[in-house]
Parts: structure tokens; C-alpha cells; sequence
């Protein structure tokens, strides 16, 4: 019998408690009173952890960006959550360790002695949330890591390079889905958009192409800011420490985007 | 002469057991939890070498790389000490060389440390110089 993620919260409360109205449809304009404390609880209940693992065969997407932010945004709404850093560069605990806020997340990194899920099964133990940010490339990992998710985010950018890797990148988590008989919830990320009103031809153009192959966008794209490139920089997180901002306010839509996919199964189904 | 005052009666404390409190919440992460078995399935080294074949893996992460099995089908000893955790930094280049090593003989970054100190004439049995990965599972 196919396992199913379960589905213990209907939807994801905004910043003041409410539930979102009018779908996952870009932006929504929440008032966040600055005064009160904006940290909200996410959870699958009390026997329930989600892993979310960031996964693109290309470099450069924006995985650990995404990664990052999701860590943060988890951290901000009180949710214990711990990360698996498979890049071997190591960005995730080194840009940590310089936001007091996230100090004191869990970051794991392989050794040639435990096997990834035996990680990940040691860091679920102890946390709700689990997040994975793979190395930008088809490695030996990358399906691993879609195996063990409840949902895998696909990030891609707008070059013809990424739209390739990223429609493989679908179809390895499609085939890690199957190998696994799970229900996988996926979606690709477009990232780097332009951050104003009018969208490029390009994203319309990038969208019908992951469409033609089956693969689920998320309605809400990581917009270019400077926020985001100046990140590792400045330890500076808007949606941690400037939620009013709209740099804030475009990634936790997409945080929601994604909790509600998790929820929702797979995303496929969605497209369907 | 005093009085001889009777002294209270002992009384027997309660020895039964303790009543059952409410269970606690649920594990996060059950026994057989399909996640980690689906995962599993796809870190061995059959898998991999599939992978390869089928151009889905072109990158090896010679930290997670799955080890040969055993030729010969013959157990490997187990380890006889009880293992403690050891955590310390290295220089990076020296790090690079031990995985790079790893890569190209298989012999694990923990392995290679013991192998080394062995050779600086501490006393480490041949047997806790095992790579436990290896053993079949049951």
C-alpha cells in the first residue's frame, strides 16, 4: 500500500492566525502588526516529521538559498527543524552559525560512515522538520534524498540549462517516487524572477515548458532581490528580521505554497 | 521513672506500582517508517553502479559513496570495542586527501585515521579496524 504523507493541519495560519482565503496565487498582502510576537507553530502533529529536500542536477538554482530561507522560516514559526547539508561546500552551518537566530539549528554533513537516511532517520528523531539541500549535480545522493522526502523543490532559473536539468531533476524524483511507492509531493521553483508586477515572456515561456513534460510550478517564484544576494553577507533574513518586507512577504507565500503542497500530496495530482 | 509512651504504628508504604501515565507522544520517526526503507534501497552499491550506468549519477560524493560488497560472501569480524564519537577539525587539504583516498581505495576516513595512529604504535586491535557499512544486512 503506497504511503501517503499525512495530513494533520488543513492549512497554514499567516502571521496573525489567519488562514489564507484566496489560494496560492502569488503574492497576498498580509497585515503583520510589528508588535506582536509573528512566530507561529508548524507541525504534523506530534507523531509526524516532513523532510523537504532541495534537489537540482544543475548548479547555481538557488537550492541552498531555498534551503536556507525554509530553515529560517521554520526557526521564525517555532518549528524544531534541523538540516542535512550534502553540498561539500558546507554553506548551510557555516551561514547559521552567523544568524544568532538560527545558531542553534542542528546541521548534519555526511561522513564515509552513516548512510544519508541514517542521518536523516537520527536528525527526524529529534526534530519535526528536516531540510536537504543537495550538491548541484546527479550524484549518487540526489535520489536518495528525493526517496527520503515528503517534498522535493526543484529550483530553477531562467536559462535553457536549468529548464533541462530541472525537467531531469523532475524525473529522477518521478522514478524516486515510484521506486519508493510513495507519494512525493514536487514542485519546481522558478527563481531569480523578476521581482515586479509584470512577469518576463521568459517565466510564461519556462512554465509551458515544465507544463509539456508534467512537471508542477509553483505559482509563487523567488523574486531577483538584492536581499536574497546580500543574505550571507548581512546575516540579514527579511522574513526573520523585516517580515513586512516584500522580500519577506514573497518567500514566506512561498513557504505557505510549499507546506500546502506537502499537504496536499503530490504535486502532479495538483497539476492534474 | 517515665512513662512508657507507645510509639505509632509502622505502617507499610504503598509498594504497587506506579499507575501507567497517558502515553507520551508517538516517536516522530516509526520502526519502519517506507521513507528510510525506500531511501536504503537506494544506497547500495548495486544502485549506484546502476545509476551510473543509466546516467542518472555522473558526480560521485565520496563522502556518501556506497561501499562494494564483501567479495567472497565471507562475514567481516565485527568490531569488539564499543565505539565512542570523536570530533575534531582538520585542515581542509588534508581532508580533501582523505576522502579523495576513500574514493580510490575504499577505506573509510575513520579507517584511515586508526591505520595511521596504529603505525604511531598505539595499540588498536585489527579487528576494530573494520568498516561495519560492509556487513550484510540482515
Amino acid at each position: 500500500m503506497p504511503h501517503t504523507v499525512p495530513l494533520p493541519l488543513p492549512a497554514f495560519p499567516n502571521a496573525q492566525g489567519h488562514l489564507p482565503e484566496n489560494g496560492f496565487s502569488g503574492y497576498r498582502d498580509y497585515p503583520i502588526d510589528r508588535n506582536r510576537d509573528f512566530k507561529i507553530r508548524v507541525g504534523w502533529g506530534n507523531q509526524h516529521m516532513a523532510i523537504i529536500t532541495f534537489a537540482q542536477v544543475k548548479g547555481g538554482s538557488g537550492k541552498t538559498t531555498a534551503a536556507m530561507c525554509t530553515v529560517a522560516e521554520l526557526v521564525a514559526r517555532s518549528s524544531s527543524v534541523a538540516a542535512l547539508d550534502l553540498d561539500p561546500n558546507r554553506p548551510l552551518g557555516e551561514f547559521f552559525q552567523r544568524v544568532p537566530e538560527l545558531q542553534h539549528v542542528e546541521v548534519a554533513v555526511p561522513s564515509s560512515e552513516r548512510r544519508v537516511s541514517a542521518l536523516v532517520r537520527e536528525l527526524a528523531a529529534r526534530h519535526d522538520n528536516v531540510v536537504i539541500d543537495l550538491m548541484g549535480a546527479a550524484t549518487n545522493d540526489t535520489q536518495v534524498a528525493m526517496a527520503l522526502a515528503d517534498l522535493v523543490i526543484i529550483p530553477s532559473q531562467m536559462s535553457g540549462t536549468d529548464l533541462k536539468c530541472g525537467v531531469e531533476t523532475w524525473r529522477q524524483a518521478v522514478e524516486a517516487a515510484e521506486i519508493s511507492n510513495r507519494t512525493i509531493a514536487r514542485g519546481v521553483l522558478l527563481a531569480r524572477t523578476s521581482a515586479g508586477a509584470v512577469r518576463p515572456r521568459v517565466e510564461a515561456f519556462l512554465r509551458e515548458q515544465y507544463r509539456r513534460v508534467g512537471a508542477h510550478v509553483l505559482t509563487t517564484a523567488f523574486g531577483d532581490r538584492a536581499a536574497w544576494k546580500e543574505m550571507t553577507y548581512s546575516a540579514h533574513i527579511p522574513h526573520v528580521h523585516d517580515r513586512e518586507s516584500n522580500a519577506a512577504r514573497n518567500f514566506i507565500s512561498l513557504f505557505e505554497e510549499m507546506m500546502a503542497l506537502i499537504q496536499s500530496g503530490s504535486a502532479a495530482a495538483v497539476a492534474a | 521513672m517515665r512513662a512508657r509512651h507507645s510509639r505509632p504504628a509502622l505502617q507499610a508504604p504503598d509498594l504497587s506500582p506506579p499507575p501507567q501515565q497517558p502515553s507520551s507522544a508517538p516517536p516522530r520517526v516509526a520502526a519502519d517508517d517506507p521513507r528510510f526503507a525506500a531511501a536504503a534501497q537506494l544506497e547500495t552499491h548495486d544502485a549506484y553502479v546502476r545509476g551510473v550506468q543509466e546516467g542518472r549519477v555522473r558526480v560521485v560524493n565520496p563522502d556518501t559513496l556506497p561501499p562494494r560488497p564483501d567479495e567472497g560472501g565471507l562475514a567481516a569480524p565485527r568490531r569488539r570495542s564499543p565505539e565512542t564519537s570523536l570530533s575534531t577539525k582538520v585542515p581542509e587539504y588534508v581532508m580533501q586527501q582523505l576522502r579523495l583516498r576513500y574514493a580510490e581505495t575504499g577505506i573509510t576516513i575513520r579507517n584511515q585515521i586508526l591505520i595511521a595512529l596504529r603505525k604511531e604504535g598505539l595499540e588498536i586491535n585489527e579487528d576494530d579496524i573494520q568498516d561495519e557499512r560492509k556487513r550484510p544486512r540482515k
